[in-house]
């Protein structure tokens, strides 16, 4: 093995209040908030997401490197989508390109709109983050079973997150099998021999993980398999857990509060 | 009593038309520790398979405790005889090593406690119960082939069928699977084996089965090793130990130790007469 494997939730057995969460409630609550967080409209009900979202990470001890570099993967395409965005709308101009027969506007309304349209995103991000690294992977399969899902997906994730690793490898061993015997891609990637070896290679991975689906399956009869795979469940829900949930809710609660129309709502209440 | 296991007259063809099994005949007592030997494609992986009923015979018959294997009672059967697989990625499937363990037990119907206690007691046996919580993706080949034993052990059958256990496993892993197949065969399992590796089947084995082109060569004790013609015909050899006493003649040993500790004691008998010849020598 050349790289060491990629861990999805190397950081999921560190100790904090969110890891002892109970999953299960963590999940529920984490997707209400996210739904909450998507629907938010104004930069001041975002910032506050913002703000308590950073709040939880920070209390839950996780690495802030890793979460950047995680955030890595989606954040430059959304800047980019972003900064281009206000081009779309029309509004007050910030500036103006003049293209020959037609202008593009800058908009100020534009930009306002993408603003709120990346924090949407990187709140979103940061609480499926807070979510995935601090459940350990297969946990998080147990209660989304609990939460029922229906296995079939569940299984479809577990096989293909378990069989990843060993395809990975059987990957790179060829690869590197081909390149002892001199094989080298030619820069162009249509060039003849380099398609139809690849192509070869990639042929083969299928077949290869078609008879390994068989094997797998035979040992899974060879241990009683009839169709359904079945777990233990080991959670309970404690009240802290519920507190927590309801914490997380009532803070989006709160958001969305700021979000429309400010403290106006608490004057009703009066 | 009659044979824990037995085979009659087998035949099986893949779908693809390659005959691999040509009318099998063997029966296996409780207890018993059984090498099945012999070349490349010789048909020992799909015989194995017909043991817990994975393949179902096509002509033939097999039977476990004398009751005959079929689609109805397959899953009950299966409790009985335990396979581990060649290769662990294949049979080791699930989020950690725990749940794994726990796989079989719990197609078993079995309770929560007795579940625990069977995983707690298969990962001990294996030496990986510090690693229970470990997904097996990231585990080393070895490890991946004790959690795959450990996942039959859990199932407590009585019979173990291994394929070629000792496959890539490094000089202590194969040291420590011999010492987890004898505690096994301690604690009355019937064990079953199908290797290339003759010293293995030499120092542990007590039945021998010699399996070529889907027939049975040969089957009896160790003795079947040190053939001459059988061991050329299977694509064999002779265990290292045998070889050393083939080597010089004049040692004139029959028959040839197989083991280690035969050899050893051949050799301390040789040496003892020697000496009473010496001193014979000196007296006259
Ligand atoms: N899935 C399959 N489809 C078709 N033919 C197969 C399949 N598996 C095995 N065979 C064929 O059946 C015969 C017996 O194969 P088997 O795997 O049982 O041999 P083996 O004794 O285990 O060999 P090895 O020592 O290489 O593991 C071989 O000729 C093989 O090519
Ligand atoms: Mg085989």
């Amino acid at each position: 093995m050349e790289q060491a494997h990629i861990h999805l939730d190397e950081f999921a057995r560190l100790k904090s209040f969110f890891h002892q969460f109970d999953p299960r409630v963590k999940i529920v609550s984490c997707l209400m908030l996210l739904v909450i967080v998507v629907s938010l409209r104004t930069l001041a009900g975002l910032l506050f997401a913002l703000l308590f979202t950073s709040l939880m990470i920070f209390g839950s001890h996780l690495p802030l490197g890793r979460i950047v570099k995680r955030l890595g993967f989606v954040v430059p395409m959304l800047v980019v989508l972003c900064l281009f965005l206000p081009f779309a709308r029309p509004g007050t101009p910030v500036f103006k390109v003049p293209l020959g027969i037609l202008t593009l506007t800058y908009s100020w309304e534009g930009l306002q709109a993408s603003a709120i349209f990346f924090l949407r995103l990187l709140c979103g991000a940061l609480i499926v983050i807070l979510v995935t690294f601090t459940t350990p992977f297969h946990v998080l399969l147990h209660s989304l079973a609990d939460l029922r899902v229906p296995p079939i997906f569940i299984q479809l994730i577990q096989f293909t997150l378990r069989y990843f690793f060993v395809l990975y490898d059987e990957t790179i061993r060829m690869f590197r099998a081909r390149r002892a015997r001199n094989f080298k891609a030619a820069r162009n990637f249509w060039s003849g021999r380099t398609f139809s070896t690849l192509g070869g290679l990639l042929g083969m991975l299928f077949i290869r993980s078609y008879e390994r689906g068989e094997r797998v399956y035979y040992a899974m009869l060879a241990r009683g398999f009839q169709g359904e795979i079945r777990v233990l469940d080991q959670f309970q829900v404690r009240p802290r857990d519920l507190l927590l949930g309801m914490s997380l809710i009532v803070l989006g609660v709160l958001s969305l509060i700021i979000d429309r129309g400010g403290w106006g709502w608490a004057h009703f209440l009066r | 009593m009659g044979a824990l296991l037995e085979v009659e007259n087998l035949y099986f063809r893949y779908h693809d038309g390659t005959p691999a099994l040509n009318g099998i005949s063997l029966s296996i007592n409780r207890g018993e520790k059984v090498a099945i030997l012999g070349p490349n494609g010789a048909g020992k992986s799909t015989l194995l398979l017909h043991f817990n009923g994975v393949y179902l015979a096509q002509q033939g018959k097999v039977r476990v405790a004398g009751e005959e294997i079929t689609r109805d009672n397959e899953t009950r059967l299966r409790g009985k005889v335990g396979m581990v697989f060649q290769d662990p990625d294949d049979q080791v499937f699930s989020p950690t090593v725990w749940d794994d363990v726990a796989f079989g037990p719990l197609n078993q119907g079995l309770g929560r406690k007795e579940i625990e206690e069977r995983v707690f007691q298969a990962l001990q046996a294996v030496g990986m119960w510090d690693l229970r919580s470990r997904a097996p993706h990231h585990l080393s080949y070895g490890q991946k082939k004790r959690v795959a034993i450990a996942g039959v052990i859990a199932m407590n059958p009585e019979v173990i069928v291994l394929d070629e256990p000792t496959a890539f496993l490094d000089p202590a892993g194969q040291e420590s699977l011999m010492e987890i197949l004898a505690e096994l065969h301690q604690r009355g399992k019937t064990i079953i084996v199908a290797t290339h590796d003759v010293d293995m089947a030499a120092e542990w084995a007590d039945k021998v089965i010699i399996l070529k082109g889907g027939k049975i060569l040969a089957q009896g004790d160790t003795m079947l090793l040190v053939q001459d013609t059988l061991v050329k015909e299977a694509a064999l050899r002779f265990p290292v130990v045998s070889q050393v006493f083939q080597r010089i003649p004049s040692l004139l040993v029959r028959p040839l130790p197989r083991t280690v500790d035969e050899a050893a004691n051949a050799i301390a008998t040789l040496l003892k007469d020697r000496e009473k010849k010496d001193k014979h020598h000196i007296v006259s």
